[in-house]
């Protein structure tokens, strides 16, 4: 037994690009469809319509407040991940209503899964619109409550389990301060 | 960034002979507080000379930093203030025109005066910072910041449209896109 997951045409007049038909036996229409993604752009189309997924970019991390560089990954919601074809690297979400339209909380969930510093970094550049509760229910539905302590998340959504053996505060100071923006125009 | 200081700036480049427009931040602090810390200038080409003549033998001056050939900046007493003061020219923003054309823009078209010293308006300081090649994406926090001070939203529109009026509209429409994207990422939904 196997999950099969694949799209379907709703009523649109035009089936975008990106959607490509899934080889049928012949004779049989061509009705179930997946996904293609491979840049952002088509991360950003298929989001548009409504594939819960995103391309988390060097840019839109540098745009929260760390300038960084890194492979384009693609979050993608757990439920319609073997209906998505990509040659980025996939980071699963349970979520799909946070893999359709992320928020801060969920791109740092994201950031977790390969650098957990800098995640932590990105919520404190951005601690105002941090929502405790929201975080805190973003890190217990992705299961990622080992990374999220080791990096102290529990410092902004304090109902956080603090287990495994976190960074210290002195090396996360440490930490907050590299890599500050640069923009010259203010 | 109190607007006495940028009318001292205004006044000492006045004396200088050059023309110019406040832009950055300190163009937006005019009509809504968002907590600049100095003061961008906009002049020509061709008055480069004049400010590194005019900076060279001033004690109260530092040296022109030369941050790139078209963004340099200068910390400078004037009166009891001392001023961080950029100075910008236009070629990292005039698309497919010549440098002196954009401040022509600027100047005819997307600024006003007050108290005698031109500011450009914000759909211009928001467009030069998404002008800039490897720095623009962290423009979008200030860009936020405007708006949580007051500023439109909509006014990204008026950004493409400049964007359009350079010759550069659809780089500048995809960066206005990926800001736009970026403030979605601070949407909060409406608790029932």
């Amino acid at each position: 037994m196997r999950l099969v997951s694949s799209f379907v045409r709703s009523d649109e007049a035009r089936t975008p690009s990106i959607f490509v038909p899934i080889a049928t036996t012949r004779g049989r229409p061509q009705v179930n469809l997946r996904v293609r993604v491979s840049s952002e752009v088509e991360a950003e189309e298929a989001n548009k319509n409504h594939v819960p997924l995103f391309a988390l970019t060097s840019r839109t991390v540098t745009a929260l407040g760390y300038p960084i560089r890194f492979p384009t990954q693609l979050v993608v919601a757990r439920s319609v991940l073997p209906a998505v074809e990509t040659t980025l690297r996939t980071i699963p979400f349970v979520s799909e209503e946070a893999a359709a339209r992320p928020r801060i909380e969920d791109i740092a969930v994201a950031l977790l899964s390969f650098d957990p510093v800098v995640a932590r970094v990105i919520l404190e550049r951005n601690r105002e619109d941090v929502d405790p509760d929201y975080l805190l229910k973003r890190v217990l539905t992705e299961n990622v409550e080992r990374l999220a302590a080791s990096v102290r998340f529990f410092d902004l959504a304090p109902a956080l389990p603090r287990i495994g053996k976190p960074i210290s505060t002195t090396n996360l100071e440490r930490e907050l301060v590299k890599n500050p923006p640069t923009g010259r125009l203010p | 960034m109190r607007v006495e200081e940028i009318e001292a700036v205004a006044e000492w480049l006045r004396e200088l002979d050059i023309q110019f427009v406040i832009v950055g931040g300190s163009a937006i602090e005019r009509s809504i507080a968002v907590g600049t810390g100095d003061v961008d200038v906009l002049i020509a080409v061709g008055q480069w000379e004049a400010i590194e003549k005019a900076l060279e033998n001033n004690r109260q001056a530092t040296p022109l930093e030369p941050y790139s050939r078209t963004i340099r900046s200068t910390r400078l007493k004037l009166g009891t203030s001392v001023i961080d003061l950029e100075f910008i020219s236009g070629e990292p923003f005039a698309g497919t025109h010549s440098a002196d054309e954009f401040i022509e823009y600027v100047r005819n078209y997307r600024s006003e005066k007050s108290k005698g010293v031109r500011y450009a308006t914000p759909p211009v300081v928001w467009y030069m910072r998404l002008s800039i090649d490897d720095q623009w994406e962290q423009y979008a926090s200030k860009i936020r910041r405007d708006i949580i001070s007051g500023v439109p939203a909509s006014t990204l529109d008026a950004v493409v449209d400049i964007g359009d009026h350079f010759g550069v509209g659809d780089r500048i429409r995809e960066r206005v896109g990926f800001v736009r994207r970026i403030l979605r990422l601070y949407e909060k939904p409406d608790k029932v």
